[in-house]
């Protein structure tokens, strides 16, 4: 007689809510993980493209015609080189460097997440990857 | 609650079928919910720090002379944690390698904060506690601004 009907039975589904509680707070902190790399990706790309719009100066063109124009080898090489050596250096996936007319260059920076929790359950990806884009033009004065 | 609903919720009928998985539950949403918040202190100081060290970076190289780039990286960084709700004077600020204030020089500063963290039985802990969270960034001093010392000649 005790052990018949469902009374009772509700008891069962709070550990079963306590559980989706936790799944609830993995997820959010693996987005969180996920907005973090993109602001980290997105300050990579402004920096970046704030110091190739001055470094990647062709300095022997200066010279010669007076005009300022950006290097595109240069722009390409200096970026890569500091981006290598930057906090996300070993996370980056991609960097695009693009010098958009004489005096402008665009930085798209992407950037692999390696998810915390999520790896635990099956069927989920274990990350993914953020991309951030940043313009910058240099100005005289 | 009408009189079906007393009678329903009246006694201990069925318990047996699932009062184990009650402490059990309980156990592990305690220690669930424990490493969420734990690695989430983690994750907020890393948004703390990683703002600190673009500002102090950016200050760096903004600044007018070489006496006060450093200085006023220290206070932005401590700013910037502060704007995070934490303690900005339990930040670390220092430069990666010597921070030169010349023309073309590349500064990189790092700012480390301090995060508790807790051992937590079955999961254990997560290495030596407190955590250290640890940011760095880097800038370029403007190789064409003025009054700065240096050649801009050839920079890159």
């Amino acid at each position: 007689m005790r052990l018949s009907g469902r009374r009772g039975s509700a008891l069962v589904l709070v550990p079963a809510g306590f559980l989706v509680m936790i799944l609830l707070g993995a997820i959010a902190f693996d987005l969180s993980l996920l907005f973090l790399r993109q602001r980290q990706a997105s300050s990579l790309a402004v920096d970046l493209a704030n110091d190739l719009a001055t470094l990647a100066l062709d300095e022997d063109h200066l010279r010669a015609t007076g005009r300022y124009v950006l290097d595109e080898g240069a722009a390409d090489e200096l970026g890569h080189a500091l981006a290598v050596q930057s906090d996300l250096g070993e996370d980056l996936t991609d960097l695009d460097i693009d010098v958009l007319s004489d005096d402008t260059v665009r930085v798209t920076a992407t950037v692999r997440v390696d998810y915390v929790f999520a790896r635990a359950l099956p069927g989920a990806r274990s990350g993914t990857q953020v991309t951030a884009s940043a313009t910058a033009r240099a100005l005289a004065g | 609650m009408t009189a079906r609903a007393r009678r329903r919720l009246r006694g201990d009928h069925g318990q047996v079928g699932g009062i184990e998985a009650i402490p059990f539950g309980l156990l592990v949403f305690v220690l669930g919910g424990l490493l969420i918040a734990n690695a989430w202190a983690v994750v907020d100081a890393k948004f703390a720090t990683d703002a600190a060290a673009r500002e102090a970076a950016r200050a760096y190289v903004e600044a007018s002379d070489d006496a006060g780039a450093l200085a006023a990286a220290e206070a932005a960084a401590r700013q910037a944690v502060t704007a995070h709700g934490r303690d900005g004077s339990r930040a670390g600020v220092r430069p990666v390698g010597a921070a030169r204030f010349a023309r073309c020089e590349r500064v990189t500063i790092e700012v480390t904060y301090e995060v508790p963290a807790l051992t937590l039985p079955l999961v254990g802990g997560w290495g030596p506690a407190p955590f250290t969270v640890r940011s760095h960034h880097s800038e370029v001093v403007d190789p064409f601004r003025s009054d700065v010392p240096g050649e801009a000649d050839g920079c890159a």
